[in-house]
């Protein structure tokens, strides 16, 4: 009886679906015969529609940007805000990067935006929502330095004044070196001139990358570099950020992080050890002493007047090498960022 | 440029912007393209060979390019010294740089120190 009453029970169950199933295909072509203004369409309940675009269950969270969106001149307060940022995500929060009392933004900082926000996004899998600013002057800011374009095409297209290249392989990319100089000289000066140590620079940093910025071996992490044709100064302000474990992290995978005196071990704190760095006083983390002279060459032709206003941000070490000015910073940037000028 | 016949005929030429590229790149081959490792395979070394079998000048004029990394320059012109010791590069090899003038200097440091 049992075994009777199970089947009938099955059977009455796949009979009631299949009768559930009709009266919705039913209902459906009936729905698709009224006009779009019959009212019959409101009383659908919300829940049982399909909305066009996802909302998140939550608003975002704000999360404030600083009045001087700058890296160069107000690292700390810039990397605060991705730490707070970063905190959200790390909640499963969606957080949102509210520019409403920013005064003023920088290329550089654009660009390290977009690098860090990256990295973020990839990690966590959450979106970041941005509100911009309510000065139409800022606003231009963005726009010119290619924020716009970046998320619309691939590659960015310039704009009036700047331009924002990715890395799009996994090797050292010249002619995009060659392009970012080509139309800045071009923008800013009117004419197609050759930046040679802009070149090696940009080269170095890209090479740098490829290298040393992963524990995991070669030609893993990304980069991103942009050019920004200031009027105002008449000069072009280069930034390069990437995306890696930044300079101590690489010297100290390979056990470099160590400086004999007479065969007495010393401490060194991480600015002088950054200086010594760029003065070729520590060897090459691959062991060939012939090597190691990517950093040196840039500040060399930053001391030269090659370059100027060279900036460098490695993990908790800020170096303004125009101004000899090397020191610790309270924050950590996730990767390194190296800004410098010219004009030619 | 001098290009007179009597020099000429002293000298051999490896024009880097023409014979190789003008957008030179990193230290090695896997980096990217245009790097030093293939320049030095493809454009420097045979020609420096030519230059010490026939007794003569090598004369690599770096005028044209974009710029160069120090890897690049430290991977071609230092990789020779470390073939051909650095003595034999400084005595053949000659520099014309019209665009970049602290640069042949700079490599002669590359080739010294590249035994090192």
């Amino acid at each position: 009886m049992k075994r009777n009453q199970t089947s009938y029970a099955a059977r009455y169950l796949t009979r009631a679906r299949q009768k559930a199933h009709q009266r919705e295909v039913v209902r459906r072509s009936r729905r698709h015969r009224r006009p779009r203004g019959d009212p019959a369409w409101q009383r659908r309940p919300a829940s049982r529609t399909t909305p066009a675009v996802a909302t998140p269950a939550k608003p975002p969270v704000p999360v404030l940007a600083p009045e001087s969106f700058d890296v160069v001149q107000n690292p700390e307060a810039f990397l605060l805000a991705f730490e707070r940022l970063e905190e959200q995500m790390r909640k499963g929060r969606t957080p949102r990067l509210d520019f409403s009392q920013t005064l003023a933004v920088s290329s550089d900082a654009v660009l390290s935006m977009i690098a860090i926000a990256s990295q973020l996004v990839r990690k966590y899998n959450v979106v970041v929502y941005l509100r911009w600013p309510t000065d139409p002057a800022l606003m231009d800011v963005f726009r010119n330095c290619g924020l716009e374009t970046y998320f619309k095409q691939t590659p960015p297209a310039p704009t009036d004044a700047g331009l924002i290249r990715q890395r799009l392989s996994k090797k050292v990319e010249t002619k995009t070196a060659q392009e970012m100089i080509a139309f800045a000289t071009q923008t800013l000066f009117g004419e197609r001139r050759k930046e040679y140590a802009t070149y090696s620079t940009f080269i170095e940093c890209m090479g740098n990358t490829f290298e040393h910025s992963s524990k995991g071996g070669e030609g893993r992490e990304l980069w991103w570099a942009s050019v920004y044709c200031n009027a105002d100064t008449g000069k072009v302000q280069c930034t390069f950020v990437d995306a890696g474990i930044g300079i101590f992290e690489s010297i100290v995978f390979k056990g470099l992080l160590r400086k004999l005196a007479g065969g007495v071990k010393k401490a060194i704190s991480r600015p002088a050890l950054l200086r010594d760095l760029l003065e070729r006083r520590i060897g090459s983390r691959t062991g060939e002493s012939y090597r190691n002279r990517g950093m040196p060459k840039i500040y060399t032709d930053a001391k030269a007047g090659r370059i100027s206003n060279l900036v460098i941000v490695t993990g908790s070490v800020y170096a303004d090498v125009a101004r000899d000015d090397f020191r610790s910073i309270n924050r950590k940037f996730p990767g390194t960022f190296y800004y410098w000028e010219f004009n030619t | 440029m001098n290009t007179d016949s009597a020099d000429n005929s002293e000298r051999l030429w490896v024009f880097v912007a023409t014979d190789f590229s003008d957008t030179p790149g990193p230290r090695r081959r896997d980096e990217g393209d245009d790097s030093g490792e293939e320049f030095l395979e493809r454009c420097l070394a045979p020609k420096f060979a030519e230059a010490l079998k026939d007794q003569r000048e090598l004369w690599v004029d770096l005028d044209g390019t974009e710029g160069y990394a120090t890897s690049f320059l430290e991977e071609s012109f230092g990789g020779l010294a470390r073939r051909y010791g650095s003595d034999a590069v400084l005595n053949t090899i000659q520099f014309k740089s019209l665009d970049q003038e602290y640069l042949p200097e700079e490599i002669r440091t590359y080739i010294r120190e590249a035994n090192d």
